[in-house]
């Protein structure tokens, strides 16, 4: 699948920040992360982001470099809400750069805004590391993934990563039906 | 006579840097001694005369900024009991030297992949997915290196090495543990880094500009690692509360460098006319990442095949060789403000393609740099509420300006007409762009 251009990836950003916001997610940076995340590697959305396993599970180098180049072209903006740090809005021309956007992926912005975007960072980091564990190897058991996501970061105790497994399987499998 | 096992090297900026003889044979490898003779600044020197600093002396500074900062953040009380529990490498006495040792020997290579001219030519003389970490982590893993790395004690591994000095941002199929991230941010943060603070004094203080000067004395004291946040213990390097205003003054001093001499409009002609010499002296017009071929090639080199193809006619880079000898660079006709980027959607974009289409292409380049990472937002020790983001912590950090560099360069033969050209005809080239206000009229219409 051919990889999207910049401006229509950059809609892509700013759609899913607005959808965030209206889901009533904290829109930090790591949210935007997460989301983006899925939405490239569950609902194969082509936004062509190289992510590795960072701090708070997988991360994007180049991700977190379009954020700052969109808030600096006055795109994306930034605004405190409590002692956690920044909070993504849209900044001046965020609203038209969102209609840049390629419409067909709506519903998955949508999807992951609602299911994803809302949940703690905490959560955010659980999910998205089973997630990773998991990608490629469908038939991997889960007790197995449990496992590997607590040896990856063993401050996930053995219940919680169990629990991230199952959350992560239940989402994709209201993904396949939201999206079908 | 016992044989001398510590080391000392005079330094503008650090007085006097201290270094054992494991360091001293790192120092003295050919990797690093390259490093003498690749320019910190690029053509910088031919803006700021005094600019002529080498990465040599700034590798340097940086294995020494690194020590003093590992051994504040590991000293015991200053060690936060969250972060004890999640990284118990931070308190181990029996691996403390093996941890330091590593992160200055990863400060003192973190630049050895450098190309020359340091990164003027670097983002496009270079194979996709190619830059100067990719070859500083090859380079530290490569056989001369790995020869050292095997005669210390601890012995040293490579691999190691090599993540600390580039990040886990340039070692994608690495796993880093996060006391390895954490080592690397101490080089390489974003915020904190030592390599930013470095550069940011060396740069003012051989360019003769006083915008990068800031406390790092009391900046170093004060840098501890916390928790991230009161929502996770995942830690991060942060600052205890007495640090606010010397981290202010560096990020203050970093948007000034950054405005005022790392993007310096000449600056930016000299690196497109390096660009267009180098496209034409280079093999195939590319770098090559073979190690062995890398090390061949130092400024020495390049300069002197620009003064060879300057005396040439008939040589296929005379043109470049003529702009960067005899000062005939390309100069600005516009720059881009925070009016225009607020006014009118893609400005630089706009008179960009419009002065390209009525001078021609070889006659107008297009340069920016919006900041690629964003601004500070790392933990603070507050005794008086735990752990806060420093943009809560600080007004001055949550007001910090963002680095936004946009101009286009135009020849001399045509510069002044593009000048006059560009005065007469902006508003109409701008106006399709302009932003509509809320009452659906243009920005610049009546109430």
């Amino acid at each position: 699948m051919e990889t999207m251009q910049q401006e229509e990836r950059r809609g892509l950003i700013c759609h899913l920040v607005e959808e965030m916001r209206n889901a009533g997610s904290w829109v930090g940076e790591t949210h935007i992360q997460k989301c983006m995340y899925f939405l490239q590697n569950m609902m194969d959305i082509p936004a062509g982001y190289r992510f590795v396993l960072y701090k708070h599970g997988p991360y994007s180098f180049d991700l977190q470099s379009e954020l700052a180049v969109m808030t600096a072209r006055l795109r994306l903006d930034w605004e405190l809400r409590n002692n956690y740090g920044p909070s993504f809005i849209l900044g001046p021309w965020g609203e038209k750069q969102a209609s840049k956007r390629a419409t067909k992926y709506d519903a998955a912005v949508e999807f992951v805004a609602q299911e994803i975007s809302v949940k703690d960072v905490r959560s955010l980091e659980r999910i998205s590391t089973a997630f990773l564990i998991r990608t490629g190897k469908p038939d991997m058991e889960t007790t197995l993934i449990a496992e590997r996501l607590h040896e990856i970061k063993p401050h996930i105790s053995k219940e919680d990563a169990h629990k991230a497994v199952r959350d992560v399987i239940e989402i994709q499998k209201k993904a396949k039906t939201a999206l079908a | 006579m016992a044989v001398k096992q510590y080391h000392e090297i005079r330094d503008p900026i650090h007085n006097f840097i201290e270094m054992d003889s494991d360091e001293r044979q790192v120092l003295d490898s050919e990797p690093v001694q390259r490093l003498r003779h690749i320019h910190q600044l690029a053509m910088s020197y031919l803006v700021y005369p005094g600019a002529t600093h080498r990465r040599f002396e700034h590798s340097l500074g940086v294995m020494d900024l690194a020590g003093k900062v590992f051994d504040v953040v590991t000293k015991d009380q200053n060690i936060h009991s969250r972060v004890r529990e999640v990284v118990p490498q931070i308190a181990a006495a029996d691996k403390r030297n093996y941890w330091r040792k590593t992160l200055r020997m990863a400060a003192l290579c973190h630049d050895i992949g450098h190309l020359p001219f340091s990164h003027a030519a670097e983002k496009d003389l270079l194979p996709d997915g190619w830059d100067h970490e990719h070859i500083t982590a090859k380079l530290i893993q490569g056989e001369e290196m790995t020869e050292i790395w095997n005669s210390m004690e601890p012995l040293l591994s490579p691999p190691v090495v090599a993540k600390i000095a580039v990040g886990p941002n340039k070692m994608a199929d690495a796993d880093f543990s996060k006391w390895e991230i954490l080592l690397s941010e101490i080089i390489s943060g974003e915020a904190l880094g030592v390599d930013r603070m470095d550069y940011l004094l060396r740069d003012s203080h051989h360019a003769g500009v006083a915008y990068g000067k800031f406390d790092h004395h009391r900046l170093v004291d004060t840098m501890r690692i916390l928790p991230a946040n009161d929502e996770t213990d995942e830690p991060a390097l942060g600052i205890e509360r007495g640090g606010i205003h010397s981290t202010e003054a560096l990020l203050l001093a970093r948007y000034f460098m950054f405005m005022q001499v790392y993007h310096h409009s000449v600056r930016m002609a000299y690196d497109f006319h390096l660009k267009q010499f180098l496209q034409s002296w280079l093999p195939n017009g590319r770098f090559s990442t073979d190690t062995n071929e890398h090390q061949k090639l130092t400024d020495n080199e390049v300069l002197a095949g620009i003064l060879e193809a300057y005396r040439d006619k008939s040589d296929p880079g005379h043109e470049a060789a003529v702009r960067i000898v005899r000062r005939k660079h390309f100069q600005v006709v516009y720059t881009l403000t925070y009016g225009d980027k607020h006014n009118y959607e893609n400005s630089l974009d706009v008179i960009y393609a419009a002065l390209k289409e009525k001078y021609g292409e070889e006659n107008i380049r297009k340069h920016e740099h919006p900041q690629r990472k964003p601004n500070a937002d790392f933990p603070v020790l507050n005794p008086e509420i735990g752990v806060e983001s420093s943009l809560v912590a600080s007004d001055a950090l949550n007001k910090l300006p963002i680095v936004d560099v946009g101009a286009i360069l135009a020849s001399p033969e045509i510069r002044e007409d593009a000048s006059k050209w560009l005065r007469a005809n902006r508003e109409s080239i701008l106006s399709p762009t302009r932003k509509e206000n809320e009452h659906g009229d243009d920005a610049a219409g009546g109430a």
